[in-house]
C-alpha cells in the first residue's frame, strides 16, 4: 500500500505518490493538480472543497473560508454555516478531500501520508498539522519541512552535488533552508523563515494601499465586494510581472473606480515585504557559517516566487540567477512523495539519507542568571539549527530553601525572556526539601525527526523520572476532544463527487456574473440558465458536450487569474 | 572511542574523505532507525570537519597571517561605502552585528568607526553617498510640507531608491530620517508605521535610542506597533468573518478549583435551614408577643411565603458578600462564585435565586435531576454560577493562593 505525499498549502494543496516510474502528481476530481485550500458550504448545506469553494468565496463570502493555515496551532474558531471549526479541523477536511481523490485515482485505499509543513512552523503548529492528518484518517508517518522536500526534488532531479539555498515563498509563509547534497546524503545546515510573509501579504498590502488611496474604510465594505477586490488585486499582481500597468474597474459601495496598477506602485507597496525577505536569508547564512559565495545553487520554490520583483531582488542580493526549472507550485509535493518513498523503503531510493535541523531554540524558564529571584529568563537547551534527532541534557536547581516542587516550563523561541517565546507545556516535579540549590534536576530534551519534542526530567538525588511528550499545547486536543472533533467531522456531508464538474461550471459562471456588468451579465445569466436546463434533462452525452462548450466561453469571459 | 573510530577512517584533514566516510556510515546508522547512533556519528563528523578546517587554515595561512593583516589595513583605507550589492561575507557579518548589536556582542567602536569613515568618504563621494544625500534632501523638503508629510504615498520615493535593500545604506538612511522626525511634532502613527516597515527600527529599538541620544526617541518608537499588526493570524483570513477564540485560561482555572460534593452542600443547606427556622420562629413569637395570637390557618399561609422571603434575603446577603457563602457553607469551606470564580453580582444572583426557587417547587424531581448533574445543579448551570470547595482547592493547589 502506497504512502501519500501531501503539500498542505496556504493557497493550494497537492498530493503525489512515489511509484516505480518516479513521482506521480495526483489529479483531483476536476482533473486539476492543484486543489485550492478553500472550504465552503453550498446551498444544500454540504461541504465543498477546492475550486468550487474558491469561486464561491466571491459569491458566498460568508459561508466560505480561505487562508486559514496561519491559524494552525492557535485557539481560534472559524464559523462556516452554523458551526465553528478550528484551523486543524478545516485542514483535515482538505486532507480528507485529497485522500478521497487519491483513492479514487489509484483505486486502492490509502492510510498513510507524509505531510509537508513550513520549516519555520513551531511545535504547536506541527502538532496541529499532525492532528489534522489523523482526523482525516491518515497515519501521519512524517512531517517534512517544505524547503527540505523541495531540495530533495531538485537534488534527485539534477543529481548534482553541492550546497543549495532554498527560498520557499508560498501563499502565507516564507522559508529559507541551506542544505548540502553529497554522496546520497542530504544534510540541512540551517533553516530560518517568516511565518507571516507570503503571496497573500502582497495582495493584502495592495488592497490596503488601494483602499487608502480611494479613501474607503475596509470595515464598511461588504465582504462580497472586499473579496472581489482581493481577487482583482491577485490578478493584478500576476499581470504586473509581464506588463507595465494593468487597468481594472473596482466597485466600492455603489461607486465605480478605474484603477490602474503600475509596476512602480507595486514596487512601492511591496518594498517593506521585500526588506523582510532579506532577514531570514541573512540569519540562515549566519547560522550555517557560510557566505553567499559558497552557495552553489539558489532554488526558488512556491507559487509566489513567480513574482518578478522577488526574482529581481534575489538576483540583486546574490548577483546571479536562481534556479526554478521545476514547477514551483508542485515541487514540494514531489519532495513529499520522495520522502514517502524513502519511508516505504523503496529500492530506487535506498541510498538517500536525509538529515534535518530544528528551526527554533528550545529551552526552559529560569531565574535571572545574574542573581536575584526574578523569574522569566530563558535557558536554551537545544540550540536552533541543531541536527535532529538530537537529545540534550541541562541541569537546573532549586531556587530557594525548602522548595518542594519544581516547575519545568518548556518554551520555544530566541528571546532571552520567556514571555516573548512560544509556550509549549510544563512538567511539575516534586523534590525533597533542602537548602537552596542543593536539589538538582536533569532536564533532557529529545527532538525527533518529525520536529516533535519529548522532555524527560530526572531528579538527581532520588533518581525519580518524569516524562512528557508535549501534547497539552494550545490548540491541541485531549482524547475526548479528539473524539468529539471526529464525530463532528463525520457528520459533515461532502457534496457528491459525480456532479462536481457541473457545479464547478456553475460556481465559476456565478463568480464571473458577480464581477461583470450589464450586457455581459445578461449573457452569462443566459448561458447558465441554458446549462441548468440541460442538466435537468440528465442526458450524459448532452451534458458533456454542453460542459465543454460553456467551459470555453467562460474561459474567454474570465478577466481574472484566480487559480 | 575516538571520532575517527566512529567514522571508521584513519585521522585525516581531507574534508572530502571525511564526507565520504560519513556518507557511508550514515547509510548504516540511519537517523530513523538508530537515533542515538546517528547522534554520535553526526557529532564525530562535525568535530572531524572542524579539525580538518582548523588544520587547513593553520597550515596554509601561518605565513600569510601578517600579510593579511596588512591587506586588511589597506582595505580599511579604501572606502567601504562602495561595496553595495554583492552580499559577500563581509556584508553578512556586518548585518549580524547590526541586528544583534544591542546584545553587547559588538563594541561600540564599530559604529564610531563607521561614522569616521563617513567623514573620510566626503572627499571621494561614492554613488551610495550621493544617493543618501539625494534621498535625505527629498526627506527635508517633504518634512517642511505640512500637508504632505503625513501622506504615506508621498514617502514612496524612499522605497524606489536603488540602494534601499543594501544593509548599510538602509541603516544609515533610517537613522538619519529618525533624527529628522524627532524635530517634527505632528507625525502620525500611520506614517511612523510605514517608515518602520522600511527601516525596522523597532527591532533595534534599544540600540537606536542609545545612538541617537534623544530622550524623545523612545517615546517616538513606542508609538510604532508593527509586531501586533504583522503577527495577528486572523488578519489575513479570507471569507468567514466570524471568529472566536476559545479561552484556554479557563481550563487552567478549572484545574485549580474543585466543585463541592453533594454531601457537603446538603449538610450546609441543613445548617442554613435550621438557622432560618430558628430566626423565623423567634421573629414570629416576637410578633405574637407584641400583637397577640394569629389564627392557625393564616399562620400556615404566612409561614410559607415568610420562609421564602427570609431564605432569599438570607442567602442573597451572605453569598454576594465578600464571604461568598452562607454561614452553613462557610463552616464547610464552600463558596459560591460566578463563571470566572469571582464574587457574584447582584443581578446574576437574583437570577440564580429565582431559578433555585422555581426548581425547588418540584422537589423530588429536582433532587433526582440534581443528583445526576455531576455536582453542578440545575440552578448553578442555568445561572452560570458555581459552588466550589474552596478549602479543598486551596489545600491541593497552594501555589495559586498567595497569602
Amino acid at each position: 500500500m502506497a504512502i501519500l505525499g501531501i503539500d498542505l498549502g496556504t493557497t493550494n494543496s497537492i498530493c503525489s505518490i512515489w511509484t516505480d516510474d518516479g513521482i506521480k502528481l495526483i489529479e483531483n476530481r476536476l482533473g486539476d493538480i492543484l486543489t485550492p485550500s478553500v472550504i465552503g458550504l453550498d446551498d444544500k448545506g454540504s461541504i465543498t472543497v477546492g475550486r468550487i469553494a474558491k469561486d464561491r468565496l466571491i459569491t458566498h463570502s460568508d459561508d466560505t473560508v480561505a487562508v486559514f493555515k496561519r491559524l494552525m496551532g492557535t485557539e481560534h474558531k472559524i464559523k462556516i454555516g452554523k458551526k465553528y471549526f478550528t484551523a486543524t479541523e478545516l485542514s483535515s477536511i482538505i486532507l480528507k478531500s485529497l485522500k478521497e481523490d487519491a483513492e479514487n485515482y489509484l483505486g486502492e485505499p490509502i492510510e498513510e501520508a507524509v505531510i509537508s509543513v513550513p520549516a519555520y512552523f513551531n511545535d504547536n503548529q506541527r502538532h496541529a498539522t499532525k492532528l489534522a492528518g489523523e482526523l482525516a484518517g491518515f497515519k501521519v508517518d512524517r512531517l517534512i519541512n517544505e524547503p527540505t522536500a523541495a531540495a530533495m526534488a531538485y537534488g534527485l532531479h539534477d543529481k548534482s552535488e553541492g550546497i543549495y539555498l532554498i527560498l520557499d515563498m508560498g501563499g502565507g509563509t516564507f522559508d529559507v533552508s541551506i542544505l548540502e547534497f553529497f554522496e546520497g546524503v542530504m544534510e540541512v545546515h540551517a533553516t530560518s523563515g517568516d511565518n507571516y510573509l507570503g503571496g497573500e501579504d502582497f495582495v493584502e498590502a495592495m488592497v490596503t494601499d488601494l483602499l487608502n488611496e480611494i479613501g474607503a474604510e475596509k470595515e464598511t465594505i461588504s465582504s462580497k465586494q472586499l473579496q472581489t477586490i482581493y481577487m482583482q488585486m491577485e490578478t493584478a499582481k500576476r499581470k504586473i510581472g509581464s506588463t507595465e500597468s494593468f487597468e481594472q474597474t473596482i466597485k466600492i459601495h455603489k461607486k465605480q473606480f478605474q484603477w490602474k496598477s503600475t509596476k512602480e506602485w507595486f514596487d512601492r507597496v511591496s518594498m517593506p515585504l521585500m526588506l523582510r525577505v532579506k532577514r531570514p536569508i541573512e540569519n540562515a547564512l549566519r547560522d550555517a557559517e557560510l557566505n553567499s559565495s559558497e552557495i552553489d545553487n539558489i532554488v526558488l520554490v512556491g507559487g509566489s516566487t513567480r513574482m518578478g520583483l522577488l526574482r529581481a531582488t534575489i538576483g540583486k542580493l546574490f548577483g546571479r540567477l536562481p534556479l526554478c526549472h521545476i514547477d514551483p507550485d508542485t515541487v514540494v509535493a514531489m519532495g513529499a512523495a520522495i520522502q514517502a518513498g524513502l519511508k516505504d523503503k523503496n529500492k530506487a531510493l535506498n541510498d538517500v539519507v536525509l538529515t534535518d535541523v530544528c528551526p527554533y531554540t528550545l529551552g526552559t524558564e529560569i531565574n535571572n542568571p545574574n542573581g536575584g529571584n526574578e523569574g522569566g529568563y530563558y535557558y536554551p537547551i537545544i540550540e536552533r539549527n541543531t541536527t535532529v534527532p538530537t537529545s540534550m541534557v541541562k541541569t537546573v536547581q532549586t531556587s530557594f530553601d525548602n522548595q518542594t516542587q519544581l516547575e519545568i516550563k518548556i518554551y520555544q523561541g530566541e528571546n532571552r525572556l520567556v514571555k516573548k517565546n512560544v509556550f509549549l507545556g510544563e512538567i511539575t516535579v516534586k523534590v525533597p526539601k533542602g537548602p537552596e540549590g542543593k536539589e538538582t534536576v536533569d532536564v533532557r530534551y529529545s527532538y525527533d525527526m518529525n520536529g516533535l519534542l519529548e522532555v524527560d526530567v530526572t531528579i538527581v538525588s532520588t533518581g525519580k523520572k518524569y516524562n512528557k511528550l508535549i501534547e497539552q499545547t494550545p490548540g491541541a486536543l485531549s482524547e475526548k476532544d479528539k473524539k468529539a472533533s471526529l464525530a463532528k467531522l463525520s457528520k459533515i456531508k461532502f457534496h457528491p463527487r459525480e456532479s462536481e464538474e457541473n457545479r464547478a461550471i456553475i460556481a465559476r459562471g456565478e463568480r464571473i456574473y458577480e464581477s461583470s456588468l450589464n450586457d455581459k451579465r445578461e449573457y452569462i445569466a443566459n448561458i447558465l440558465a441554458q446549462f441548468e436546463k440541460i442538466l435537468d434533462k440528465q442526458n450524459t452525452q448532452e451534458i458533456k458536450k454542453a460542459r465543454e462548450k460553456i467551459n470555453k466561453i467562460l474561459h474567454e469571459l474570465d478577466n481574472e487569474e484566480w487559480f | 572511542m575516538s571520532i575517527w573510530d566512529v567514522l571508521e577512517i584513519p585521522e585525516t584533514s581531507d574534508i572530502k574523505t571525511i564526507k565520504r566516510a560519513y556518507a557511508v556510515r550514515l547509510k548504516e546508522v540511519k537517523p530513523d532507525d538508530d537515533p542515538k547512533g546517528f547522534q554520535r556519528l553526526h557529532e564525530a563528523y562535525k568535530s572531524a570537519q572542524k579539525i580538518a578546517k582548523y588544520n587547513h587554515t593553520t597550515n596554509d595561512n601561518a605565513d600569510e597571517l601578517i600579510q593579511i593583516q596588512n591587506i586588511n589595513n589597506e582595505i580599511n583605507v579604501v572606502d567601504t561605502g562602495t561595496t553595495t550589492y554583492n552580499t559577500s561575507g563581509n556584508d553578512a557579518i556586518s548585518t549580524h552585528q547590526i541586528n544583534f548589536s544591542y546584545d553587547e556582542e559588538v563594541p561600540d567602536t564599530l559604529y564610531t568607526q563607521q561614522f569616521n569613515d563617513e567623514q573620510a568618504i566626503d572627499e571621494q563621494i561614492s554613488d551610495e553617498q550621493q544617493e543618501l544625500d539625494r534621498v535625505l534632501s527629498l526627506v527635508d523638503k517633504l518634512l517642511l510640507d505640512e500637508c504632505q508629510r503625513n501622506v504615506i504615498k508621498s514617502w514612496g520615493f524612499i522605497s524606489s531608491s536603488t540602494f534601499i535593500l543594501d544593509t548599510d545604506f538602509n541603516w544609515q538612511l533610517g537613522l538619519s530620517i529618525l533624527k529628522k522626525l524627532l524635530e517634527i511634532d505632528d507625525i502620525k502613527t500611520s506614517t511612523l508605521n510605514y517608515l518602520n516597515s522600511l527601516f525596522n527600527w523597532k527591532d533595534d529599538e534599544e540600540y537606536i535610542c542609545d545612538v541617537i541620544e534623544d530622550k524623545w526617541c523612545k517615546t517616538l518608537l513606542l508609538r510604532i506597533n508593527d509586531l501586533n499588526q504583522r503577527n495577528d493570524p486572523v488578519l489575513h483570513l479570507r471569507g468567514s468573518k466570524s471568529i472566536k477564540k476559545i479561552n484556554k485560561i479557563q481550563d487552567k482555572i478549572f484545574k485549580q478549583y474543585y466543585f463541592s460534593s453533594d454531601a457537603r452542600r446538603m449538610f450546609a443547606l441543613l445548617i442554613d435551614l435550621c438557622l432560618i427556622f430558628f430566626v423565623m420562629h423567634s421573629l414570629l413569637s416576637i410578633y405574637q408577643l407584641l400583637f397577640g395570637g394569629v389564627e392557625e390557618a393564616l399562620l400556615k399561609k404566612i409561614t410559607f411565603s415568610f420562609f421564602i422571603i427570609l431564605y432569599s434575603i438570607y442567602t442573597w446577603s451572605f453569598e454576594t458578600s465578600y464571604l461568598q457563602s452562607t454561614p452553613g457553607k462557610f463552616l464547610l469551606g464552600l463558596r459560591v462564585t460566578d463563571k470566572n470564580f469571582m464574587r457574584i453580582r447582584h443581578l446574576r444572583y437574583f437570577f440564580r435565586l429565582v431559578i433555585m426557587i422555581v426548581t425547588s417547587f418540584m422537589h423530588i424531581i429536582t433532587v433526582f435531576i440534581n443528583a445526576l448533574m455531576n455536582q453542578r445543579y440545575l440552578h448553578d448551570r442555568v445561572s452560570g454560577t458555581y459552588v466550589i470547595d474552596y478549602r479543598r482547592s486551596k489545600k491541593e493547589h497552594e501555589e495559586y493562593y498567595p497569602e
